[in-house]
């Protein structure tokens, strides 16, 4: 008995191998997205092979989209995209974003099985833009036209020959999100523009937080938020040809960042931590450093008791952090396809005013936040509407400071920051850390 | 008096296994309240009795994905290459443990080496390998490797060439027995104890296979329940509810195995007792 079902396995895992060996020869196999790039003919008879896409023909597109996306946000636009392309079937699979480059690189190594779109968050956007792997969105057939785009989601698409590699449907202004009722209680007011000013500099910062400490109201959920802001502070990005570039700004903050966990002016606990987001609806937690994105996922929904008792501010600089890009494989199949997705996700004003009024997320466009400015304010932040708010701070943000490097040098960064916060390690010996981090992730970096 | 006397040591040692009973349950327990609770509610505080948000939870993770989906698809990898790395570590042990051949040692080298490369090293030629076998989006990637799994190979040929007689193999010879029955009716129910340890091993590090998935599978109704578990994390939320929830549903099959196979590893310790 036994013997017979050995046999039978092993006649079936070489049947298996033959079939496999067989569908090399060019044969569609069951399986059509394993190779859209290599082989068109596999892919689903109904649809026409495009031997020049023409994406300005919009109507009467069919045929199937394959997405990766590492988040599931980007799914909302599928609906309102096919009340206009009926005929188009947008596949997006999710990939956890924390493996998304995993997921991505034996793909892209191996130049098949890769979709038409795939997404890029802020942490690594900058190495799928220089990577090459994207279409210039400003050469034909697609012509992108960015005048309505933001600046700053432009110029994170944009690699270093100037060409157009992705677009986002969002952006992310910085901001201070506090409590109305504790600002009132210690300094005086709760009106943005006063609180603003009161927030003007980092020193103004920690003046106000040792007012907090004195009423035994922590300023802070957690002092790390606020390096995004920081970042903001400095006149270069982290790598200036080749060479790793420590801005003398990073420096003040590792000290401000020491001052806080001394002074106790945070909660003592790493963003995203269970107290971190009870802070929502504390008594003794004055405010988040989060950009828009922070509104939306962290303190909206949790906002309860404290309904109203919110409000957003500028602190010392105006910044942005997070976001997603899209951009188009350049060996894709369905060029026409993937750009008339991308465009009705990224250019489309409407369908951007759309989505942002449902989910209440900042968008990549100015006619659409310009629009939503004019409604009606958040009831959270009592009364206040983030998207004029935002509108601003967009305006003011500095010039974009991303490079292919960040997400890691950010996380190295932190790491030493917080030995050095909590004084594990002497500034040196964290900052040595730190060196000593980047140069084992990118050796081919000069560290001085 | 003296029952007391006699009593006082058993209750400590009672106390005792209770105290590690509880230090292995309690994580567990945890995970099954808090999948019962808000993600409010977690987050503020330590929750020991069921709460009434499993309905909302459920509701969530199934918004985001559809876990008994993901429930199948992590079974139908998992068995049957757990059944495969026992069958087949068990017949490979056999035969480096009890024949001699040349290069035995050689290949058992091979073999031994192939333990030492980390997964994460061969995960680009583990994907190109599928992609010209057209496996990708295909569950065999992960069931056929079973067939071959070294750890097994390794672990049972100690078992064998120690708890395996020779004469017994030259026994049955005797008896007109052929090599291959041998090992089926003979060698393979003596080691039954060692091939069900290799295979709760085995169905854990299947069950909890991320990478390899996530890698192979670009259809969101094909990932495992890992996979899903990462994705109901979302960019930015934080579900805790809802991933309790599916951590719970998750550990179910992991402790079923774990209990219907450990009878055969307790009963098989006794079993050389009678020779």
């Amino acid at each position: 008995m036994k013997k017979k079902l050995l046999a039978m396995l092993l006649a079936l895992s070489v049947v298996l191998a033959l079939c496999a060996c067989g569908d090399a020869d060019g044969t569609p196999s069951g399986s059509p997205a394993a190779s859209p790039a290599s082989s068109p003919a596999a892919a689903p008879s109904g649809e026409p092979v495009p031997s020049e896409p023409t994406p300005s023909d919009s109507a009467g597109l069919s045929g199937t989209l394959e997405v990766w996306s590492s988040g599931e946000e980007l799914g909302r636009f599928v609906e309102g995209f096919n009340q206009v392309h009926p005929d188009v079937t947008v596949n997006i699979t999710v990939v956890p974003n924390a493996d998304f480059i995993a997921k991505l690189t034996p793909t892209l190594a191996s130049g098949q099985g890769a979709p038409d779109i795939f997404t890029g968050e802020s942490d690594y956007v900058k190495y799928l833009v220089d990577s090459g792997f994207w279409d210039d969105l400003r050469q034909a057939p697609y012509s992108a036209d960015t005048s309505d785009v933001w600046d700053y989601v432009a110029s994170v698409g944009t690699d270093a020959s100037g060409a157009l590699r992705a677009l986002s449907w969002q952006a992310s202004p910085g901001s201070i999100m506090y409590r109305r009722d504790m600002a009132k209680e210690v300094l005086g007011t709760d009106d943005p523009t006063e609180v603003a000013a009161l927030l003007s500099s980092n020193d103004a910062m920690l003046d106000v937080a040792a007012k907090l400490k004195d009423k035994g109201i922590k300023m802070f959920a957690s002092w790390q938020d606020i390096m995004n802001m920081q970042f903001s502070n400095r006149a270069q990005p982290w790598v200036v040809d080749d060479r790793l570039v420590i801005d003398e700004s990073m420096l003040d903050f590792m000290d401000m960042a020491k001052t806080i966990a001394e002074n106790g002016y945070d909660l003592n606990v790493d963003p995203w931590a269970p107290e971190w987001s009870a802070a929502v609806e504390s008594t003794d937690t004055f405010c988040y450093v989060l950009p828009s994105w922070g509104y939306q996922f962290v303190v909206k929904p949790a906002a309860d008791t404290t309904k109203g008792q919110w409000a957003m501010c500028q602190g010392s600089v105006p910044y942005v952090k997070g976001g997603t890009w899209l951009g188009i494989y350049k060996d894709s199949p369905n060029k026409d396809l993937a750009w008339a997705f991308l465009e009705y996700c990224c250019l489309n004003s409407e369908a951007q005013q759309a989505y942002a009024a449902e989910y209440g997320e900042y968008v990549s466009l100015k006619s659409a936040d310009q629009a939503l400015a004019a409604g009606a304010g958040e009831e959270v932040l009592g009364g206040q509407n983030p998207f004029a708010f935002y509108n601003e701070q967009m305006e003011k943000i500095p010039s974009d400071l991303m490079t292919a490097y960040d997400g890691t040098i950010n996380t190295a960064f932190l790491s030493a920051a917080k030995a050095y916060a909590t004084g594990v390690l002497s500034k040196d010996d964290a900052l040595q850390q730190f060196k000593d981090d980047v140069a084992n992730a990118y050796p081919e970096l000069t560290i001085d | 008096m003296t029952k007391v006397r006699r009593a006082a040591p058993r209750a400590l040692m009672y106390a005792f296994l209770i105290l590690l009973l509880l230090l292995s349950v309690v994580p567990f327990y945890l995970v099954v309240v808090n999948a019962t609770h808000s993600s409010f509610d977690i987050v503020t505080k330590l929750n020991l009795l069921p709460g009434a948000a499993t309905a909302e939870n459920y509701a969530t993770m199934q918004s985001h994905v559809n876990i008994w989906r993901g429930f199948a698809n992590s079974l139908l990898i998992a068995v049957p290459y757990t059944a495969f790395t026992g069958y087949f570590g068990a017949l490979t042990a056999y035969g480096f443990a009890k024949y001699s051949f040349k290069g035995k040692n050689v290949l058992f080298g091979i073999v031994l080496c192939s333990m030492m490369i980390p997964s994460q090293v061969s995960i680009i030629g583990f994907y190109q390998l599928n992609l010209k076998l057209h496996l990708l989006n295909t569950y065999w990637p992960f069931i056929l490797p079973g067939i071959a799994n070294a750890t097994s190979v390794f672990f049972l040929r100690g078992i064998i060439s120690q708890s395996i007689p020779t004469s017994m193999m030259e026994a049955a010879r005797l008896e007109g027995c052929s090599e291959f029955k041998i090992f089926n009716r003979i060698v393979f129910p003596c080691v039954i104890p060692g091939v069900v340890t290799m295979c709760i091993f085995n169905f854990v590090a299947c069950w909890n296979n991320y990478m390899g998935p996530l890698i192979i599978m670009s259809k969101t109704e094909m990932y495992t329940m890992p996979v899903m578990i990462a994705m109901i994390k979302g960019l930015y939320l934080t579900n805790y509810g809802a991933m309790y929830l599916a951590i719970a549903i998750s550990v179910v099959p992991i402790i079923v195995v774990f209990c219907f196979l450990s009878r055969y590893i307790i009963n098989g310790l006794t079993v050389g007792s009678d020779k």
